[in-house]
């Protein structure tokens, strides 16, 4: 096609003969990154520009939550980011607790906090098998979700689902007690996440450092100017993390690390969130050495949509996401359904200005390895 | 010494088994609680209305029966359009008298239009 | 309980001795405050220079019986770890504020990019307004409460002549 092609509200402009300036639009259909595309200005190998192109998976949920009760906006809430559905099911289950003012019961938090770590091992796991293949190593790609699906059968066999948990991390606490043998399997499945692990140490000599070394760099003031949260922040050299900064459900009792690096670039990302792998596989191992008995759901049945009532107030809550800080603002005023839910994901920060920032002066062959770095889901931007 | 380690590495895969389940001629055993197609069991159904309430999609609408079973069942039940369903078991979870589970059968794909809304039926005309 | 929140305490004391306006404590960590349009950015200033250098969301919720929109600005401090709401008001039939992207740049700058697109606020200085996610939108902003999107979905996409798309205007 030779003629100028119409892609959205901008012509995308035709090679001239004699210029190394052209346009190129990366994307919208990605492995592993979902729908989301970037226009980009070239000149011969060098980016000059980007701008990036959402929008494909706007569906409204801001809008979607205002007409359903909380116990069925939980069953959306997964489908937020279907990467992490369970950390999103906390956060929504976390703002609407705290806005009924319920005394979630101490096994619900326990399991609340198992399901979150385990959530966070697969879509770290995501990750890396999306990046493997980014940067051409098939292999890796294969084993990651190979791995990933042992995670999967513990999530089939707690929540009846897959990769959708239909809001099994409720307003309340949880929507059914854990099955018998849980303990055994979920041991098992750690012990293959070791394995994997061990397994990434060794690739990363070979593919990741030649090309992931040096590339996309981010200062510090440069991130905190962008609104950068997450492991992408940590790898820049700042200590914070919101499972330690600003606790909820029981992180404050449990040991664990915050992994940083200085360097910022798509290297020290990658070394980052294989060491927060580490670290959530400890934290599952201390849960389930101390996991309570009791009831798991507050109340233990669920209310008939018409006599829910949510009392008036608002809250806003922040959570540590896979991707980085995940929040929800709900304002309610008395009736059954919320008046007002805003998702913050962390993604909206990292896609857009961030990308845009790190894009400018890049090589073509070098795009991926920025990119996939990033870990970022076109989900929970758009929402 | 890469080369010895990659020797062994090679020697341990060879002799291992595949991650791979060759569906479908091995499967991996679904376990109990799976959110599969749901059974109506209309003898115990109260006609209370609630599951088509909660339903976040609005699959469930209470339908009444064709004339001839009108007389042994005469209010409204559940009728599941798998169509529009999440299969979130919600409606399983709601019902008073657990009249609605969720089984394990997951092969629902069909080329019959009409296999997919579930009409409330009695026991052995479905 | 009073050791837990003492440093919140400080926070609201600042606050209300430069600005005298009342903070509300919710719990620990969370603080809530209200100003009124004019001196919004005098006051994210005076923020950002206690600590509070994260700017979390922007978000405006629609009160069409008041005939406003209240914005609120989410502020965390990574050094004195307390997040900082403050609320503010303004007109629904002519939404204009002043935009924070001085004091927070390009953070502030999506954020406004977004509200603007989905509920019509005009933010003053911010020079990047383009549509974000939807493409050739003529309708009004969609999230606002007098925006029947059942409605609007019907008549842009369902003909009623059509026999199999006569169902969805039931």
């Amino acid at each position: 096609m030779n003629e100028k092609e119409l892609i959205g509200t901008e012509q995308i402009e035709p090679i001239t003969e004699g210029e190394t300036e052209y346009d190129f639009y990366f994307g919208p259909a990605h492995s592993g990154s979902g729908n989301f595309g970037v226009r980009l200005k070239i000149d011969g190998e060098k980016v000059i520009a980007a701008r990036a192109d959402p929008g494909y998976l706007h569906r409204g949920f801001e809008k979607l939550m205002e007409y359903r009760v909380p116990m069925q906006n939980a069953v959306l809430s997964d489908r937020v980011c279907i990467l992490e559905a369970l950390n999103w099911n906390l956060v929504h289950a976390e703002a609407v607790d705290e806005l009924t003012g319920v005394e979630v019961p101490q096994r619900a938090r326990y399991i609340r906090v198992l399901m979150a770590e385990l959530s966070r091992l697969q879509s770290h796991l995501i990750w890396y098998g999306v990046m493997s293949l980014a940067l051409g190593f098939d292999t890796g790609f294969k084993m990651a979700f190979g791995y990933r699906d042992y995670i999967l059968d513990v999530f089939e066999l707690i929540t009846g689902g897959r990769v959708y948990p239909a809001g099994y991390i409720c307003p309340g606490g949880v929507r059914k007690d854990l099955p018998e043998g849980y303990e055994a399997k979920i041991r098992r499945v750690l012990d293959q996440t070791e394995e994997m692990m061990q397994k990434m140490k060794h690739f990363d000599n070979v593919v990741f450092a030649r090309r992931a070394k040096g590339v996309g760099v981010l200062n510090l003031e440069d991130a905190l100017r962008l609104g950068t949260t997450g492991p992408v922040l940590r790898a820049c050299g700042m200590k914070t993390d919101v499972r330690k900064d600003d606790p909820y459900e029981i992180y404050d009792g449990l040991d664990f690390d915050t992994p940083t690096e200085k360097e910022g670039d798509a290297y020290a990302r990658c070394l980052v969130r294989g060491k927060e792998m580490e670290e959530s596989i400890r934290i599952v191992k201390q849960v389930l050495d101390r996991m309570p008995e009791g009831k798991v759901r507050e109340p233990a049945k669920i209310p008939p949509p018409s006599r829910v009532k949510i009392p008036e107030g608002e809250v806003y809550v922040r959570n540590e996401l896979a991707r980085g800080e995940g929040c929800i603002y709900m304002r309610s005023v008395g009736g059954r359904e919320p008046y007002r839910v805003k998702i913050r994901g962390p993604d909206f920060l990292h896609m857009i200005p961030v990308l845009e920032h790190l894009l400018k002066g890049a090589q073509i062959a070098d795009i991926p390895a920025i990119y996939w770095s990033l870990n970022i889901c076109p989900a929970d931007m758009d929402r | 010494m890469s080369m010895v380690k990659t020797i062994e590495v090679l020697f341990e895969t060879l002799f291992s088994k595949p991650m791979t389940v060759k569906f479908p001629y091995e499967a991996i055993e679904i376990p109990e609680g799976y959110r599969g197609e749901h059974e109506l069991d209309i003898d115990k159904c109260v006609s209370c209305g609630l599951c088509a309430e909660i339903c976040p999609n609005r699959a469930i609408e209470m339908v009444e029966l064709p004339e001839e079973y009108k007389e042994k069942y005469p209010k409204t039940y559940p009728r599941v359009d798998l169509r529009k369903c999440c299969f979130c078991a919600l409606c399983q979870d709601i019902c008073p008298r657990k009249c609605l589970p969720l089984t394990k059968n997951v092969f629902l794909a069909t080329p019959d239009p009409s296999a997919v809304i579930k009409n409330p039926m009695p026991k052995g005309q479905e | 309980m009073a050791e837990t929140t003492h440093k919140e305490n400080k926070v609201i004391d600042k606050i209300s001795s430069k600005f005298k306006i009342e903070g509300k404590l919710q719990r620990e960590r969370r603080i809530w405050v209200a100003t009124d349009k004019e001196s919004l950015i005098a006051l994210c200033n005076f923020a950002k220079d206690l600590g509070f250098e994260h700017l979390s969301a922007i978000s405006v919720t629609d009160w069409p019986e008041e005939g406003t929109f209240e914005l609120t600005y989410h502020l965390w401090s990574y050094s004195e770890k307390i997040l900082l709401t403050i609320k503010t008001k303004i007109d629904r039939t002519n939404p204009t504020v002043d935009s924070v992207i001085p004091v927070w740049e390009e953070n502030a700058q999506i954020h406004e990019r977004e509200l603007h697109e989905l509920f019509g606020v005009e933010f003053k200085g911010n020079e990047d307004l383009a549509p974000l996610f939807l493409e050739d939108w003529d309708g009004p902003p969609p999230f606002r409460k007098d925006f029947d999107w059942r409605e609007s979905v019907r008549h842009r996409y369902y003909d009623k002549a059509n026999e199999r798309e006569r169902a969805y205007w039931d």
